[in-house]
């Protein structure tokens, strides 16, 4: 690793991917690409996450609902499952 | 699992099942709530990694979370925090509080760290007590370097995947064996 790479300066979401907008479906993120032509925007894996927001803060805690009755568990001793 | 199925395009069914059968892994870590799930097996999309890590001259927090929004944006699936240095856990919290994709590391470079890097002072108790503090944090995956005795080079020499060792940097016994076994 050399030690004097400059660290790069993301772009906005918006200047990445000026054909593209950021869609939810049911809450999974999707990265919808406009197409010319008349075709139908096709959509697209996301992985940039939720944007815009302050470092300092973190990203909001999307899984906190979901793991929070296997944490009461857990603390109660009772077996959880992984599979969620 | 849901939410995997809707990112691959499958059902939910298929998903489960290849977790069952041990065809795919999903990293997630209870501690890492900020995670958006996905899915790492050979019936779904190729995954690619990214690496970061502090620099020695400087870094700061908003820089590491620089790096890390960049690797998101321009499609990391998973990001290893390779960090080494004092600020080590605090830089890996604000990384994991910022990361949206499962976040992995090398602990024995913490556990080295640890024992002010002298590989013969590292211990179980060290590296258990690294793994335990870096799971708290919300880590999802770890690398897990082993060391390799040289009597057992010679059982190396058929293998059919060869030997890679994608990381090779501090003095570690790992490095020394890795660079054994190329030769």
């Amino acid at each position: 690793m050399s030690k004097s790479t400059p660290v790069p300066v993301a772009s906005t979401y918006e200047e990445a991917y000026p054909n593209s907008t950021k869609v939810y479906e049911n809450g999974v993120p999707f990265r919808e690409v406009a197409l010319g032509g008349g075709e139908k925007p096709v959509r697209l894996y996301d992985t940039s996450g939720p944007q815009g927001h302050d470092p300092r803060a973190g990203l909001p805690k999307l899984r906190e609902s979901w793991v929070a009755p296997r944490r009461a568990d857990a603390r109660q001793g009772k077996v959880v499952t992984q599979l969620h | 699992m849901a939410y995997i199925a809707s990112r691959e395009g499958l059902p939910a069914e298929f998903v489960r099942d290849e977790v069952a059968r041990g065809r795919a892994i999903i990293p997630a870590n209870i501690n890492h709530p900020e995670l958006e799930p996905m899915i790492i097996g050979r019936n779904f999309l190729v995954k690619i990694n990214a690496n970061i890590g502090n620099s020695a001259v400087s870094s700061s927090i908003e820089e590491e979370v620089e790096k890390l929004r960049w690797s998101t944006l321009w499609g990391a699936d998973t990001v290893m925090d390779l960090s080494t240095g004092k600020n080590i856990h605090e830089t890996r919290e604000w990384i994991v509080r910022n990361s949206p994709v499962p976040i992995g590391t090398v602990p024995i470079y913490q556990a080295l760290e640890k024992v002010g890097g002298r590989p013969e002072d590292l211990t179980w108790e060290v590296y258990r007590d690294t793994l335990i503090e870096q799971a708290e944090q919300g880590v999802d995956y770890f690398t897990v370097h082993a060391g390799v005795l040289l009597r057992y080079i010679p059982m190396t020499a058929k293998r059919l995947t060869g030997i890679v060792s994608r990381i090779t940097r501090r003095t570690s016994p790992t490095r020394t064996s890795a660079r054994s076994a190329r030769s």
